[in-house]
């Protein structure tokens, strides 16, 4: 049972340990615990932002900026397509 | 329109991040919208698809302050999937340095630190009780009493 003062500590977010005041890394699984941080989609498990796929399970991290970009492209080309086929039934039916 | 009409959606949110013993004080939902300078020639290009991309590049955050710490959650949709999680720490006296004001619609929260920057605008109406968490949070980050 732990006792009231290890229980004030904060815990490293990946592997729950008591953290030392003042060290900058856990003391038992050696993480930075402060960098930002995701939750696996599969396990939900926390792994740091900046890397690709889930320390715990190996499920790689989608990249939603690849797809958002190329709706947005696809939609402002679209819209271009569709300007420019409206400006020529009005030429051609006027 | 308010993003969330229960505000205990996204406070249930903080759950799985919360310590042992952490009370989680105060919430809030704010957004970060792309720069101006990509928004202005997105609309400029066409307004409906700059207005859709405008929606899609803009991140939605629920922030909490604990007793400990403030958590900040990017999440999307309705059902606020966390994409990611940031923590600041408070109880080692040393605030991170912090930006904060309130206007009559927004208020405005930045975190200038460099490792983990960090900066949204809360809207009054975002959810009820917004206004008043969002104030609260900053009056906590800051140390000043919150005031319009």
């Amino acid at each position: 049972m732990k006792d009231a003062t290890e229980q004030a500590l904060p815990l490293c977010p990946y592997c729950r340990e008591p953290l030392d005041s003042g060290h900058l890394r856990c003391g038992r699984c050696g993480r930075d615990p402060s960098a930002p941080r995701r939750p696996c989609p599969k396990c939900a498990r926390v792994t740091p932002t900046a890397e690709r796929a889930c320390w715990n399970c190996g499920a790689a991290f989608k990249n939603d900026m690849r797809w958002k970009v190329a709706l947005i492209v696809g939609l402002f080309l679209l819209s271009f397509v569709l300007s420019i086929v409206l400006a020529l039934v009005k030429v051609l039916f006027s | 329109m308010a993003r969330f009409k229960d505000p205990n959606v996204p406070a249930a949110a903080f759950t799985p991040y919360l310590e042992p013993g952490e009370q989680l004080r105060h919430i809030a939902f704010g957004v970060k919208q792309p720069n101006l300078l990509l928004m202005l020639p997105l609309f400029a290009l066409a307004v409906l698809p700059g207005a859709i991309a405008v929606a899609l590049l803009t991140k939605e955050y629920v922030i909490g302050l604990t007793d400990r710490r403030l958590i900040v959650l990017r999440f999307k949709g309705k059902s606020v999937s966390v994409q990611e999680v940031l923590d600041y720490r408070l109880d080692n006296g040393q605030r991170p340095p912090v930006k904060a004001s309130t206007g009559p619609v927004f208020t405005h929260i930045e975190i200038e630190d460099p490792a983990k920057p960090f900066v949204a605008k809360f809207h009054r109406m975002g959810m009820p009780g917004n206004r008043e968490g969002a104030m609260a949070i900053a009056a906590a980050l800051t140390g000043q009493p919150a005031s319009v």
